[in-house]
């Protein structure tokens, strides 16, 4: 490093509307934030723009930047290419007989009462699919070798069709990947600099539809991204880039374009860290992530670190790489509100998105309303008349009461009835995502805090909370783009997992051999021991700073489902048999267990992220409180409403009340008190 | 879940209040749910863990169901029959919190044996007038005992299918009993205490709920959400011209000489109210593909959600303007000692298809042409040389959807009464001594076409490790499934032995036999007929280009 003190950095997310980008200095200081429209056609032109202008703000001059900042990114390029269909035309080889894998999947229909029901049609087309006469078994010994005769015609067939690229996944490759690896030998060869992804390395996992599906994945965004990120880096000449991943982490560019698919939920990654790090800095453990946004809402449950899960699913595709555990409800401001053929109030998922927006925003047609969420805080007032939301946006109370007045008239319900029924539907709906990611799986939500972010995550908090049976509300600065800011404080990361399958029987005593003194076993912890070194290292992590934490799936014989158990100190087999009691209730005892897969995370330091102190964002207190009339259960009363701005540290109020920023509101119920915290956060508890 | 918003957030609960009947949907369905979760990460088997081949669902005191876990319709109708068949069988008033009772029995409450249902009384705290509710599950055990492994053998009588459990309660003894009696004990024992856990959440779930809200409410919103249900159906049903349409279609064969039995549905609309008669069906048979009463309820229940337009809640209402009339002794309302094996699997299909059919005279433009209308089910069973233990392996096959008024059908899908994932390949040749050669879609020849194409049926080949006894219960090898419109039929399905010198033998639909290691089992599916006329060109189906 030429100059002592660490670089600025800046964080940008890419979203479908807006990108969003964050400016710390080399104290991890928030010194300057920019929102703009995103560019859609050239994601790249916002982001480029974003910095110059973020690089141009107040407080910020080139005699402060030594070098240009170093830039964490993430983007929304490879889940669009999924979700549009729009990756590249890639080729798939299989085993010979199994080439249909990705159209019959796992043979179930999504929608269970649909009268034609389809899936959604495999992300590589069946003309692009080869197979490979080849056969390997479960115990990775070979029953049919591959010819040399095969591997030609196969790469001649593969020429033909002339892929952009080519994922390769043969039946047991985690058992046994030679095959695999001859054929990638044959297809470098036939068709040198082709984008491709061998089963055996990005998810060397059984279960052939989940592997071949992931890798698919892969190879469909792979160019697309590859070409992406290629050209941004080129422009962000002398900035160092690097780009969010879905588990939380950063990675250098280089390696998100062998492995594109680990960026897919890179935005909300980034909000879960952001999360993560606001809670942090509040001296708080577990927390609830609860970001509102106009179409949908994404929970994701913290516990002493944010949650991970190998089961995400994007575009009808499972992708089995151990990703942030988000869990996305189609609920969110702009969630339409109607009453159904049964004669029940229904919000969503249909939404009145960004066009036309909700009715309050004056953008529908007359003729036409439509009552979403955010028209129903309009009419409670948790919206007022004439409000200013953002640069453009004027709240138009009677737009939304028009709306919410057609769906009142089909209820037979007052206009604030009605508006405090979708608030509460919605409310549920959102609880029942969040008892998804917690409850479900054994967390006890009154431990938790629920931490509220998004556009419209501090109009629904403490009520969602109530409905939780949650005493704490925690809502950040930088609510509104708090994915940059998790980019910024994020480590680097790497998971890696290997085969690792393997059985262990109790003896007369009931006890279990280590699995680490299994062959299987060593091999797979030893092989990612070194992997996750390599990596860190490549990133300039000391040794002394590489957290690596190796994990074992297992389960008992017979099971289908594993439980991830840390590996370190202690009995392997009995803390797997406590967790399988914490979570089910029981754990039988004398069963085998099988070892199936080790996983690594490798992780170095996180970089700390803060909020300027109120000094050094420059806040003035400005006594500027008024009172606005608010509709409750109990009836219209007027509450008190303060800026954002004007809340000092230290100060505490009573609710109800409103805070207002500059684009979010936090409506703070009767039975809550408010207090802020050092950094400005505001804890809100009951 | 902790606690509920407190009572006096029901300021708005007036009868059928629109908000409290959409609040309350969300709450009885997210109990179902977390049983379903739980009951999928902790059971035992494959069976159910991959295969999700289980369903879990609330019922009111009376059985009325409340809400279901949405997995496999054919439980949709006759689990309500499990818990009225334990409210019969034992005075709800004696019941007490923690009690399990259990039953398989196919003439009281259950389908077919191997689905076993567990039912748990919800009896609150400081209610002495029996239980409030019930919750119950039902899952599918690979083996019961019975003549063959996997317990859907090609039986003459209910006692050759395996154990029978009319209703009694889940104790040590019984889950005993149960092992005992399997080829697989030690699974029975896992996935019978994973079905009682997943029940006691559920009935925890419950107890918080009325806890929050008072059980004068909770069961307020349970009736009101009924009448929803109710309403929403017969709003369908008023939609239909009146009129009385029939439709009738045979099971091929009972596996014991008997051939085109035939499965005949009278369907009368009257007003908000359906009738479907169908006595006209044949006599019960000598082979296992007799079904029980519950079984054509849960067809018709599915064939009128499926054409409600909107989705529904699990609940009792559906069925409320709809009689079933039925003839008990006939292959569709089968009475003791009939066997009944397959009724649950492939008669169900063939119900759904003359329910359809009929429907189809009333709703052209909302019926479906015929799916697979098989569930291709093979068991297999024998000891696996690596450890020397027996093995019972139950698996289904997806087949070809139909096309419909809007769109074509999908391929290798799971249609109508079954909805379980596969096993895959990989999962599969670890656990038993087995390999798969084939696994793939059905060549385009076997297409049906028309304006909305049929989906392809799937090839899947079998290679046996060690000698095994294998059965099959399949349908649709003989008639395909029907086109629909103009559409034109869909193709049948193929089930062929392949011995260890590479010599084709065909099987007929339904068999069991004894295989030697080194023979290999291949089972082409069929493939859904067509709807509409086709025209000139078909543009290709996307999915398969």
């Amino acid at each position: 490093m030429p100059n002592a003190s660490p670089p600025w950095r800046v964080g940008v997310d890419t979203g479908g509307t807006f990108t969003d980008l964050v400016l710390v200095d080399g104290d991890g200081v928030i010194r300057a934030t920019h929102k703009l429209l995103s560019t859609p056609d050239d994601p790249g032109r916002a982001v480029l723009e974003g910095i110059a202008k973020l690089l141009g703000a107040d407080g910020v001059s080139s005699a402060t930047l030594a070098t240009p900042p170093a830039v964490v990114h993430g983007s929304t390029v490879a889940t669009n290419a999924l979700l549009e269909g729009k990756g590249a035309d890639a080729a798939l080889v299989t085993t010979a007989g199994f080439e249909d894998v990705l159209t019959i999947a796992r043979q179930n229909r999504p929608d269970l009462y649909a009268t034609v029901p389809r899936r959604p049609p495999p992300p590589i087309r069946r003309a692009m699919t080869l197979g490979a006469d080849e056969r390997t078994a479960f115990d990775g010994s070979v029953i049919t070798p591959l010819d040399p005769h095969t591997l030609d015609a196969l790469t001649q067939q593969l020429a033909r069709l002339n892929p952009e690229s080519v994922a390769v996944c043969l039946l047991h490759s985690y058992a046994n990947p030679e095959h695999e690896q001859q054929i990638a030998q044959a297809i470098r060869d036939k068709l040198p600099g082709v984008h491709l992804t061998l089963s055996h390395e990005l998810l060397p996992e059984l279960r052939e539809y989940e592997r071949a599906a992931t890798c698919a994945a892969n190879v469909v965004v792979g160019p697309t991204m590859s070409r992406y990120l290629t050209r941004l880096d080129r422009e962000l000449d002398g900035h160092h880039l690097r780009i969010m991943g879905s588990g939380g982490g950063t990675l250098p560019v280089g390696f998100v374009c062998d492995r594109p698919i680990e960026t897919v939920t890179s935005g909300p990654a980034g909000g879960a860290i952001g999360a993560w790090a606001m809670a942090r800095a509040a001296s708080i453990d577990r927390v609830i992530g609860f970001d509102m946004g106009g179409t949908s809402t994404d929970v994701t449950l913290i516990d002493g670190g944010p949650t991970r899960t190998t089961h995400t699913t994007i575009a009808g595709l499972p992708i089995r790489l151990p990703m942030i555990d988000i869990h996305t409800v189609g609920a969110g401001g702009g969630s339409i509100a109607h009453i159904d053929v049964g004669g029940a109030m229904r919000v969503g998922p249909e939404s009145a998105g960004a066009l036309p927006g909700p009715a309050c925003y004056d953008r529908q047609r007359p003729d036409q309303p439509l009552a979403t969420v955010t028209d129903a805080h309009a009419v409670l007032g948790h919206l007022p008349d004439g409000r200013r939301l953002g640069d453009s946006l004027v709240i138009r109370r009677d737009a939304a009461v028009h709306a919410v007045r057609d769906l009142a008239q089909h209820a037979s319900l007052s206009d604030e009835e009605t508006a405090l029924g979708v608030l509460r539907i919605a409310d549920v709906a959102m609880a029942r995502a969040v008892q998804q990611i917690s409850v479900q799986r054994g967390y006890d939500l009154r431990r938790f805090t629920l931490l509220a972010f998004g556009g419209a995550g501090g109009l629904h908090a403490c009520r969602l909370a109530e409905v939780l049976g949650m005493t704490r509300v925690l809502i950040p600065r930088h609510g509104g783009l708090l994915s940059a800011v998790g980019m910024l404080a994020a480590p680097p990361r790497y998971s890696f997992s290997h085969a690792a399958i393997a059985t262990l029987t109790a003896d007369a005593s009931g006890r279990y051999p280590d699995p680490l003194g299994l062959p299987a076993v060593q091999h797979a912890t030893e092989t990612l021991r070194r992997r996750g070194q390599d990596a860190l290292e490549r990133d300039g992590v000391h040794e002394t700073e590489q957290h690596l934490g190796l994990f074992l799936d297992m389960r008992y014989a017979g099971q289908s489902h594993e439980l991830s158990i840390p590996l370190g100190p202690g009995d392997i087999a009995e803390l797997f048999q406590q967790e399988h009691e914490r979570l089910y209730g029981y754990a039988p005892t004398g069963r085998d267990i099988e070892t199936v897969t080790a996983r690594i995370e490798a992780t170095g330091p996180a970089p700390e992220v803060r909020s300027a102190t109120g000094e050094q964002a420059g806040i003035a207190q400005r006594p500027c409180q008024r009172t606005v009339p608010v509709t409750d259960r109990d009836g219209v009363t007027n509450w008190p409403c303060v800026q954002r701005e004007a809340l000092m540290p230290g100060q505490k109020h009573t609710g109800p009340m409103l805070i207002e920023e500059y684009a979010a509101t936090t409506v703070v119920p009767r039975g809550w008190n408010l207090e802020v915290l050092a950094d400005g956060q505001l804890s809100v508890t009951r | 879940m902790a606690s509920y918003p407190s009572p006096d957030d029901l300021m708005l609960g007036t009868p059928g209040d629109p908000i409290e009947l959409e609040v309350f949907r969300h709450l009885f369905a997210s109990i179902a749910e977390e049983m379903g979760e739980r009951l999928m990460r902790s059971a035992f088997s494959p069976n159910i863990k991959e295969r999700r081949d289980f369903s879990c669902a609330l019922f009111d005191k009376h059985g009325e169901m409340l809400a279901q876990a949405a997995h496999i319709p054919v439980h949709l109708g006759s689990t309500p029959m499990s818990v009225r068949a334990v409210i019969e069988a034992f005075a709800p008033s004696v019941m007490q919190a923690g009690d399990s009772f259990v039953l398989n029995d196919p003439y009281r409450g259950g389908t077919h044996l191997p689905d076993i249902t567990v039912v748990q009384p919800v009896v609150l705290p400081g209610h002495t007038d029996g239980p409030a509710f019930y919750v119950a599950n039902r899952a599918h055990h690979a083996d019961v005992g019975g003549i063959a492994p996997g317990s859907l053998p090609i039986s003459a009588h209910i006692d050759e299918e395996g154990l029978r459990l009319p209703p009694q309660r889940l104790d040590d003894d019984a889950i005993d009993r149960i092992a005992h009696a399997s080829r697989t004990p030690d699974e029975r024992r896992g996935d019978l205490r994973a079905q009682a856990a997943a029940l006691r959440l559920g009935a925890q779930r419950l107890a918080e709920l009325v806890a929050s809200y008072s059980l004068d409410t909770v069961t307020q919103r349970g009736q009101q959400l009924q009448a929803y249900a109710q309403r929403v159906i017969e709003g369908v049903i008023a939609g239909l011209p009146d009129g009385v349409y029939t439709f009738e279609d045979v099971l091929e064969d009972d596996g014991r000489g008997n051939t085109d039995l035939e499965v005949r549905c009278a369907l009368t609309i009257q007003g908000r109210r359906a009738t479907l008669d169908f006595t006209g069906s044949a006599d019960q048979t000598a082979g296992p593909v007799n079904a029980v009463r519950a079984i054509v309820v849960s067809a018709v229940d599915y064939c009128f959600r499926c054409i409600a337009p909107t989705d529904l809640p699990g609940n009792g209402g559906v069925m409320r303007p709809i009689s079933v009339v039925t003839r008990p002794g006939s292959i569709v309302d089968a009475t003791h000692p009939a066997p009944v094996a397959g009724g649950n699997v492939e008669t169900s299909q063939r119900l759904v298809d003359v329910v359809f059919g009929a429907l189809a005279q009333a709703a052209a433009d909302r019926v479906p042409a015929a799916s697979a209308g098989s569930m291709n089910n093979l068991t297999l069973g024998g000891t696996d040389p690596r450890h020397g233990r027996p093995f019972a392996y139950y698996e289904t096959l997806a087949g070809g959807a139909g096309g419909g008024p809007e769109d074509t059908g999908g391929d290798a899908l799971q249609t109508h009464m079954t909805n379980t994932h596969n096993t895959p390949v990989e999962a599969l040749e670890h656990a038993y001594p087995m390999r798969i050669e084939r696994y793939a879609l059905r060549d385009d020849t076997g297409r049906a076409r028309g304006r909305h194409s049929g989906g392809l049926g799937i090839v899947r080949l079998y290679r046996f490790l060690t000698d095994v006894q294998a059965t099959l219960l399949t349908e649709r090898r003989v008639h395909p499934p029907y086109g629909l419109a103009g559409g034109s039929a869909g193709t049948v399905g193929v089930n062929t032995l392949i011995h260890a010198d590479g010599q084709r033998e065909a099987l007929p639909g339904k068999c069991s036999q004894h295989l030697p290691a080194g023979s290999a089992i291949e089972i082409a599916t069929p493939c859904g007929g067509a709807w509409g006329s086709a025209a000139p060109e078909t543009p290709p189906d996307p999915s398969t280009t």
